[in-house]
């Protein structure tokens, strides 16, 4: 991947970058090209979420973002044919009626050793939390030589860590407005009732993330 | 700078624990029972440290500087992504806290990959780090299911009930999945292989994360012209943050070895390679 490509990460917009990094592999760069059934951004609406202003930091409104993912991995093949669109707006749960009350929201690549340590134990955090409320989206942003994530990394990086979370595509890195595609992983804690950013750690830092996990899943 | 902690005690424990696949064999039926191994895990609990910069110069062996090389500054809880500069220079900025934060430099494909264990300063200058490129993929030895492949100087050894795994999230393609070594210049490395551990010989290998039960046999050319029957530990260093089978960033011991008594190899005598990781040599 050449340094150009790098730079456009990190702008990271959302639908700029991808616009971006397809625009130079058609200039001769060796970016790698991004499949256009992975960016999924296109025709990410939702007619029922939070209105803005968004933003990136604790207390802002998280905007809407859509990817290409197994919703559960546990439950599917992990093909191309199994790929479902997968949104915020999914998890968004103002009355409760889907019975989501946090989101957590986490960025990871395979070059990135944290990540993968910290997958190996979220399979037991998601079966501890999920009962009471909690959803589990994992976004895989880069391989190991930092080219976008495909098909094949998503599909080897659930059967490794045996993720039974959704686990989506992130090719054009749509959370750098949180992160530099260069720092992972990211953990996002969200309120499914109102889409508020309630907690921005980078990094694995779980002996932050998990009790404040627990102390917001034990409030009424 | 570097902290080089010497696991003697743990080095005993490793080398049973690396050893300690349980297999059995029934001679009157040749019938081999699957070796089966549990990593040990070497995960401790350490304190975070706030790195706000690392730099340093990448170079060849040769001297001659390298453009674009991967780094990570990246510890038990963060990673973060570097490259090199056109004239070799590193200049990170992580500005993050970290835990057991350490410099990786090399990615296990084109070249070999070491690690500097970070200090608690939060400026360092790591000065010149010398990274070793890999033998191309075409040149690697694909892995036998038993038996020995070979490539350089090392020579691995799987056992005929054993089994191997390769990270293939890392190494995805085919083509990659070949053992591939380099020697590392142990003299201009001391940041890697802190001198008190007294190595020698050092080496670089690919597949990084390659897991073997039992471990693999190593036998290697004695380029250190060691006398007939000296008596040596093996090393590998800690590369992944999960340290299930080695500590992060520093070096344990998994094996023994003797130099042959035609003086031109080196073979390991108990223990072996658990994970494909860089691998060190010194005299007992």
């Amino acid at each position: 991947m050449g340094p150009g490509a790098r730079i456009v990460r990190r702008l990271s917009g959302v639908w700029f970058s991808g616009a971006l990094l397809l625009s130079l592999s058609s200039c001769g760069s060796n970016t790698p090209k991004i499949p256009p059934e992975l960016l999924a951004s296109v025709g990410c609406n939702s007619s029922d979420y939070p209105d803005g202003p968004f933003g990136t930091e604790e207390g802002d409104t998280l905007a809407n973002a859509c990817f290409q993912g197994f919703r559960n991995p546990a439950k599917v093949s992990h093909t191309a044919s199994s790929l479902e669109s997968i949104s915020f707006a999914d998890y968004y749960d103002p009355t409760g009626s889907k019975g989501y009350r946090l989101i957590l929201i986490n960025t990871a690549a395979v070059w990135c050793s944290a990540c993968r340590s910290e997958h190996e134990g979220l399979p037991q955090k998601n079966q501890e939390y999920g009962p009471r409320g909690l959803r589990i989206l994992s976004t895989l942003f880069q391989d190991a030589r930092r080219d976008p994530a495909t098909l094949r990394d998503l599909s080897t990086w659930v059967e490794t860590f045996d993720s039974d979370y959704a686990m989506v595509l992130d090719p054009d890195y749509q959370l750098g407005g949180f992160a530099s595609a260069e720092t992972a992983p990211l953990n996002l804690v969200i309120d499914a009732r109102t889409m508020k950013v309630e907690k921005k750690l980078l990094g694995d830092q779980a002996t932050v993330l998990w009790p404040f996990i627990d102390a917001s899943l034990a409030q009424p | 700078m570097q902290r080089p902690t010497t696991l003697i005690l743990s080095a005993g424990l490793a080398l049973l624990a690396a050893v300690g696949c349980s297999s059995t064999s029934d001679p009157a039926t040749n019938d081999v029972t699957p070796a089966v191994c549990e990593a040990p895990g070497y995960a401790v609990e350490n304190e975070s440290v706030t790195i706000e910069r690392v730099s340093a110069f990448l170079r060849l062996p040769s001297g001659e500087p390298i453009a674009d090389l991967p780094i990570q500054v990246c510890g038990l809880d963060l990673c973060n992504n570097y490259d090199s500069d056109a004239n070799g220079k590193l200049v990170a900025e992580p500005r993050s806290s970290i835990e057991r934060p350490a410099l990786k430099y090399g990615d296990g494909f084109d070249f070999a990959e070491l690690a500097v264990l970070l200090g608690s300063e939060a400026t360092q200058d790591l000065g010149d780090l010398v990274a070793a490129p890999l033998p191309p993929f075409a040149e690697g030895a694909k892995f036998p299911k038993t038996g020995a492949l070979t490539n350089g100087d090392l020579t691995l050894h799987l056992a005929s009930n054993g089994s191997f795994e390769i990270d293939t999230l890392t190494y995805g393609d085919e083509a990659e999945q070949v053992f591939r070594s380099v020697s590392i210049p142990v003299a201009d490395s001391e940041q890697a292989l802190p001198k008190s551990f007294g190595f020698e010989l050092a080496y670089g290998v690919a597949p990084l994360g390659t897991t073997f039960c039992p471990p693999a046999g190593l036998s290697l050319k004695n380029s250190a012209n060691w006398p007939a029957g000296s008596e040596l530990e093996v090393f590998v260093q800690g590369l992944n943050v999960n340290e299930k089978w080695a500590p992060y960033g520093t070096w344990l011991k998994v094996a023994d070895a003797r130099v042959s008594s035609d003086g031109k190899r080196i073979d390991t005598t108990s223990g072996g390679i658990p994970i494909l990781s860089s691998i060190a040599l010194r005299r007992k």
